[in-house]
């Protein structure tokens, strides 16, 4: 038989509203997504062996409920009375109604007491999935641990109804049971009396006794065959959403959860069948590249997970030394692993590296753990993108990525599996297992200086990438443009050094007396509209006559003048504009832009005047002793 | 034959020692090549203040001609050199004359940029790509006591500007950001009296940059003046070179006129 337990509130109980629903009503994520997560979460903690591997499978059906056996013992007509009195159901149940069916396998089911809800224990997991809010019976390295995460089946309901079969693996019992929970405690129609938030189905009536399971073997069958159950007669537990809200469809779950567990997939840890599609260790990666815009990590991301995963058994590139958490850096590596790591980081190859962490219990008891960082440098990322995960549960709310200057994209994986650090985590878990605070009870209760720890993990990743990244590429001169170093101007090199051979020590140099210079026999003096070339005598020598060639051209920004005279600009013979005065001088001869004439006596001169007063002028004299010729013709 | 050689000046033009100019000339091999006046000493190159200085860059045969302003506040902006020959290496002469007057005062022929080739060489202020989670942009700016091989880095979030060449070449992000890093720096450098005299420290490495722009040393340590002072800073950075030519591109670009 199966009945509805419906208890009125003593005089001297509370009532309200729930409220661990808020604790999961802020997070950044669907309610499809929040199931997801938790409903997989389970499974994975109940699993029959620590390596075995969990499969869970998500099906919407669609059932008859005037016909189904099930849905008339659970829609009864108390439970609609109290259901539209607490507001959970409009109107009447519709002839057909969707179920959201979640098998898990190769769990232990619920196991623990089933007839005495005040048992507890770490292995009461009966009790602690119907009869406890905020506390659970998982211990606590279990992905769950707040006791909170049950919550979200009830809020996958549109009636915040759950019922489950489930087949121990220890006695081999085929166990059905069910809760609605009320928004808030409710009064029904007319009367005053109220009523409690929890109304459990199973078999016994009695609200003053305790609820227990129904074993009837029709009503579980019947369960099996109109809601085409996978269980068979294998251990674990069938979770059943009546009514489910209308966006909890197969594919919404699917997009989910390739988003939440990628990587336990990618592990072999958990197969996850959807429908008819399965997600396993081969057909995420595919099922992961169709999702397109609805997933949320890139599919570079993906790959570095997929990479990780197949890794994550295998031995590390380096481990660091113990004591990294205080000051994380070079020293705390073997220098030679260290390079190794630098130059595969480089490389763009995944960087793998243990960091041992020793954490210590109030109880005084130092604990020996340990986890694992994945790193790797991706340039053609648009941006660095991390990941926290806690055995097989993302921690994705945590992000510290953020504070590293790496010149390149990075992708990061901060993998936990050991059970000691998994428990401290677990306590430093917010309900939503999405961020971690070191403040939270349990964990500064249970553990000393659970910030110093916690802080260890969270930004080993950060800092390991700080470590091995290659220096950014710092450009020293694309700003020169603006703040251009006036000291470090660009030298040009005017061709090769060459070899500059063996300098020698100068030693003691007898320091030469420069001789005077020389006085030349003539000289050009510039006046304001032209030139003097005069003769001079020479002290201890004697005069020669001098034959000269003087060439005039105004000056010129660029070239030489002298070619870039034009008659246009002037011509020396033209006597009117020019004053030619010679003295001492013979066979003066003005032509263009030449005066050619011999100096023979040391007081002779030639002054031309007539030049443009606003312009300079370039004058080349050239000039040969005449003298020399004689000699050598004498000789 | 034996030669002398002599030129004629007979309006006393004063033939200016190049060492009293720093031209710089920034080439990028792509767009047009600019060139502005970094620093001119006109007290030491015997001009007066109010010469108007004139510029003609030259490249083989071919010319180009620019009016740069008053020998006291001559223009610092960045012009563009797109009449002249890129084959050729560019050259510089300046003519001073007073204004109303065509006669020249003075003249330097032959200049060549700090930079010939076009690469300004090294910069005081670095750029460093990165991811900043928000920001578009960082100043990383060392105190002022830190050693002389600190410098000033700005960091640009690298999802818009994957290089630092996309920064420096993007029109707004250098109107908008390079005058607040100068002001910045100039503050920073005004926080130790006489840190531009200080060769153990990075500040001592600007003397010569912030003596260019003709502001003189930071006052002591009363706040209004310093900040006084960096903003005088900031108005001659903003008006020289580079930065004054990709300003008034966009100016240009807000009224409407054709941007690059």
């Amino acid at each position: 038989m199966a009945a509805w337990q419906f208890r009125m509130l003593n005089p001297n109980e509370n009532s309200g509203s729930s409220i661990s629903d808020d604790n999961f009503s802020v997070e950044e994520r669907t309610n499809v997504e929040i199931l997801v997560r938790e409903t997989l979460q389970n499974p994975l903690d109940a699993r029959a062996s620590v390596d075995d591997q969990v499969k869970v499978s998500y099906r919407v059906i669609e059932v008859d409920l005037a016909q189904s056996v099930v849905a008339k013992a659970l829609f009864s007509g108390a439970w609609v009375e109290h259901a539209k009195a607490g507001h959970l159901l409009q109107s009447s149940l519709p002839d057909k109604g969707r179920f959201l069916l979640i098998e898990d396998f190769g769990t232990t089911g619920l196991e623990g007491a089933y007839t005495d809800s005040a048992v507890d224990g770490p292995s009461e997991n009966w009790n602690a999935f119907w009869f406890r809010e905020g506390e659970g019976a998982k211990h606590a390295r279990a992905n769950g641990g707040a006791g909170q995460g049950k919550i979200t089946l009830y809020l996958a309901s549109e009636v915040r109804t759950v019922i489950a079969l489930t087949r121990r693996k220890s006695d081999e019992r085929e166990l059905l049971f069910g809760c609605t929970r009320f928004l808030r405690n409710y009064r029904l129609n007319g009367k005053k009396e109220r009523w409690a938030k929890e109304a459990r189905w199973g078999g016994e009536p009695d609200p003053d006794k305790q609820s227990i399971p129904i074993t009837d073997r029709v009503l579980i069958d019947a369960a099996k065959k109109e809601l085409r159950l996978h269980r068979a007669d294998m251990a674990g537990t069938s979770f059943i959403v009546p009514l489910p809200q209308d966006n909890l469809t197969e594919e919404g779950i699917r997009t989910a959860v390739i988003n939440e567990f990628f990587f336990a997939i990618s592990r072999g840890r958990l197969e996850v069948t959807v429908g008819d599609k399965v997600l396993d260790e081969s057909t995420i990666v595919e099922a992961a590249a169709a999702l397109g815009d609805s997933s949320r990590q890139s599919s570079s991301f993906r790959e570095f997970l997929r990479l990780a995963a197949s890794k994550s058994k295998q031995q590390t590139l380096a481990t660091v030394k113990s004591g990294w958490h205080k000051t994380f850096d070079e020293s705390c590596f073997d220098p030679m692993e260290l390079t190794n790591l630098k130059d595969t980081f480089e490389l763009g190859d995944p960087v793998v590296v243990d960091l041992p962490l020793a954490i210590k219990t109030k109880k005084g008891e130092v604990q020996s753990t340990t986890f694992r960082v994945f790193l790797q440098s991706d340039e053609e990322l648009e941006r660095s993108e991390e990941l926290f995960i806690r055995q097989d549960l993302a921690i994705d709310g945590e992000k510290k990525l953020k504070s590293v200057r790496a010149a390149q994209p990075v992708l990061a994986l901060t993998f936990i599996e050991d059970p000691l650090l998994s428990e401290f985590l677990v306590c430093a878990e917010e309900p939503t297992h999405r961020t971690w605070n070191a403040q939270r009870p349990k964990v500064k209760n249970a553990y000393m200086t659970p910030n110093v720890f916690l802080a260890a993990v969270r930004n080993a990743a950060a800092k390991l990438v700080q470590l091995v990244a290659p220096v950014g590429q710092r450009d020293e001169t694309a700003l020169a443009v603006y703040f251009a170093d006036p000291a470090r101007a660009v030298q040009v090199k005017k061709g090769p050094s060459g070899d500059a051979g063996i300098k020698e020590k100068p030693g003691d140099v007898s320091v030469l007396t420069i001789p005077p210079a020389k006085a030349k026999p003539v000289s050009v003096k510039p006046q304001k509209d032209g030139f003097t070339v005069r003769a001079h005598a020479v002290p201890e020598s004697t005069f020669v006559p001098l034959e000269c060639l003087v060439e005039t051209a105004y000056a010129t920004v660029h070239g030489d003048p002298f070619r870039l005279w034009d008659a246009a600009d002037y011509w020396l013979g033209d006597s009117g504009k020019f004053t030619l005065d010679a003295s001492g001088v013979s066979g003066l001869v003005a032509d263009a832009n030449q005066i050619r004439f011999r100096l023979d006596s040391d007081d002779a001169l030639v002054r031309v005047q007539g030049f443009d007063e606003n312009r300079q002028l370039e004058v080349r004299l050239k000039y040969r002793e005449l003298a020399d010729e004689a000699d050598i013709a004498s000789n | 034959m034996k030669q002398i050689s002599r030129r004629t000046n007979p309006t006393g033009l004063n033939e200016v020692d190049r060492r009293h100019f720093s031209l710089r000339l920034n080439d990028d091999g792509k767009s047009d090549r600019t060139f502005w006046l970094e620093r001119f000493d006109f007290n030491a190159a015997g001009i007066p203040p109010g010469a108007l200085i004139n510029c003609v860059a030259t490249a083989g045969a071919s010319e180009q001609y620019f009016a740069l302003g008053s020998a006291s506040n001559f223009s610092r902006t960045a012009r563009v050199i797109g009449e002249v020959v890129r084959n050729k290496p560019v050259r510089f002469r300046f003519v001073f004359h007073m204004p109303g007057e065509k006669k020249l005062i003075g003249f330097a022929d032959g200049l060549r940029p700090i930079d010939e080739s076009g690469n300004l060489g090294g910069s005081l202020v670095d750029i460093f790509p990165t991811e900043l989670h928000g920001p578009v942009w960082e100043l990383d700016l060392p105190v002022s006591n830190a050693e002389v091989s600190a410098k000033p880095c700005i960091l640009v979030e690298r999802s818009i500007f994957p290089t630092a060449t996309v920064a420096v070449k993007h029109h707004w992000f250098v109107g908008l950001v390079m005058p607040e890093v100068m002001r910045r720096i100039a503050l920073r450098i005004a926080e130790n009296a006489g840190a531009l005299e200080n060769d153990d420290t990075w500040t001592g490495t600007w003397k010569s940059y912030i003596d260019q722009l003709g502001v003189g040393a930071p006052p002591d340590d009363e706040d209004d003046r310093v900040d006084e002072w960096a903003a005088t800073v900031v108005r001659k950075f903003a008006s020289s070179g580079q930065l004054r030519l990709q300003i008034d591109q966009l100016i240009g670009e807000m009224q409407g006129e054709a941007s690059e």
